[in-house]
């Protein structure tokens, strides 16, 4: 897989994967509303996001354009990820989310440590995914 | 290497280090590895520089061969040595590769690296090599804070932080400030944790490019947790002026100033959010945001507001959720009794 479908594939896999559990509690159409903002704001300051597609309470990133510079990807799926949190945290409590947005992104991490590494993935993480201790406080 | 280091080895008739890595360039790592531990040892007593080289070369090529107790093993090794030459940041580097690879002994390992880390950051002051300072006493706070030795991460914390303010690196203050503020709320000093929450969200938010920034939200929970609402409230009003969520920030800041019986001011910020939840569409937490506000003032103009809103069908159990999380909001700022009217 290239760089650019690997990147789509990790965020792919920690905002669906949070999307789904929030939309089994909540319904599908509440979580739809809910990031309708996140995803509009990501989507004007990063014109690559404007594929992406709400659907059955998940992400459709099919249409992207891999072709985007990696970190011009980075950049707008660290934003897209920091705001549907904030949309999430709003509802579900900030903790909450917090911790399940992070344990999803470590166990994603951990199964693409070459990609992390190569792509240097850490650097403009939202602060709540950087700090690898910040859960217990 | 030095002519009487040469002379050293050439007397106790062991080959010197150049002498030695010709040797095993070409091995594979599996047997590379020995052969420098091997030569580490010989040069423990003599030269424990050599010794800390040797180590050093061995714990990287059993990484590389994947035996993870021989890197951890030689790493300590290299992490001892290091600190008889003395080379406090090899040590520390080596006493954190054996706290970050092993569950056992992590915590008296991460003392460790904090010790030699400080120990070179001190150095580094004393050379005036500023940056090279702030990287080491920041190094040293994290050991100590995996450690769970709060106080001295809060220290290193403050050292790094100090010379990166002098030195203008914002990015390295903001991330101190927050750093601290985490150590605080973990020794429960609630005040002081608030307090660099904000420094850190306004170092965070004074950036360029940074636009938002949850130190604001995090001083409000800080706050809350020393009993300091007003203070509270008018960090989670800062919050909303920066936050994706501004509704997040109003909400809680109206809860403490329900606790704190300022009815108007909780009607208004409410309402508010209200308002931004009704321009996004989302009637559901419209309405839970009302009913907060019910419990919270008994004002009629909230049962009117409401009247005026329709949740259509299907927002049951989203409602249900939100209801929890602003029950979970209030028992936090003691007002249990306005939760249980809310159904919890």
């Amino acid at each position: 897989m290239a760089v650019a479908d690997e990147i789509v594939d990790l965020y792919s896999t920690v905002l669906n994967g949070a999307l789904k559990h929030y939309s089994d509690i909540a319904g599908a159409q509440a979580i739809e509303l809910l990031m309708k903002p996140a995803l509009a704001k990501a989507a004007e300051e990063h014109k690559f996001l404007e594929p992406v597609k709400a659907g059955g309470g998940s992400l459709e990133m099919a249409d992207l354009d891999l072709g985007t510079d990696i970190e011009v990807m980075k950049n707008g799926f660290n934003t897209m990820t920091k705001g549907i949190s904030d949309s999430l945290s709003y509802v579900f409590g900030r903790d909450e989310v917090i911790k399940r947005v992070r344990s999803l992104y470590f166990e994603a991490a951990a199964q693409r440590e070459k990609l992390v590494h190569d792509a240097k993935i850490s650097d403009g993480l939202p602060a709540f995914l950087k700090e690898e201790i910040w859960e217990e406080v | 290497m030095g002519m009487f280091a040469g002379l050293k080895s050439r007397l106790s008739g062991k080959p010197t280090m150049e002498q030695f890595e010709k040797k095993t360039i070409g091995l594979p790592p599996q047997e590379a590895g020995p052969k420098w531990v091997e030569f580490a040892k010989e040069h423990e007593e003599l030269r424990p520089d050599n010794a800390m080289y040797g180590y050093r070369k061995a714990a990287a090529l059993f990484r590389q061969a994947g035996d993870v107790d021989q890197y951890i093993a030689q790493s300590l090794n290299y992490a001892k040595a290091a600190e008889r030459v003395p080379n406090y940041s090899i040590a520390g580097d080596g006493f954190r590769v054996a706290a970050d690879n092993t569950k056992e002994d992590a915590r008296e390992y991460y003392s460790k690296a904090g010790e030699n880390y400080r120990k070179a950051g001190q150095e580094a002051v004393a050379d005036r090599r500023t940056t090279r300072a702030s990287d080491r006493f920041a190094s040293a706070a994290d050991s100590y804070e995996r450690a769970g030795e709060y106080e001295n991460a809060i220290e290193d914390y403050q050292r790094s932080t100090d010379i990166a303010e002098k030195k203008k690196h914002l990015i390295r203050v903001a991330k101190d400030q927050g750093k601290i503020a985490e150590n605080y709320l973990r020794l429960n000093n609630f005040e002081k944790s608030a307090e660099f929450f904000l420094k850190h969200a306004e170092a965070e938010t004074g950036r360029a490019h940074v636009t938002y920034s949850d130190g604001f939200s995090r001083a409000g929970d800080a706050f809350v947790k020393g009993g300091n609402l007003d203070q509270a409230a008018e960090a989670y009003l800062k919050d909303s002026e920066f936050s994706n969520e501004p509704g997040f920030g109003l909400r809680n800041a109206a809860e403490c100033f329900g606790k704190l019986g300022n009815s108007e001011r909780v009607l208004e910020l409410l309402m508010k959010e209200v308002e931004d939840d009704l321009a996004k569409e989302r009637a559901f937490v419209a309405a839970e945001v009302l009913n907060l506000g019910k419990v919270l003032t008994k004002n009629p103009r909230v049962d009117a507001k409401l009247k005026e809103i329709t949740v259509p069908p299907g927002y049951e159990k989203a409602s249900g959720a939100l209801r929890n999380t602003i029950s979970e909001e209030l028992i936090q700022k003691g007002l249990e009794e306005q939760a249980k009217a809310l159904g919890k």
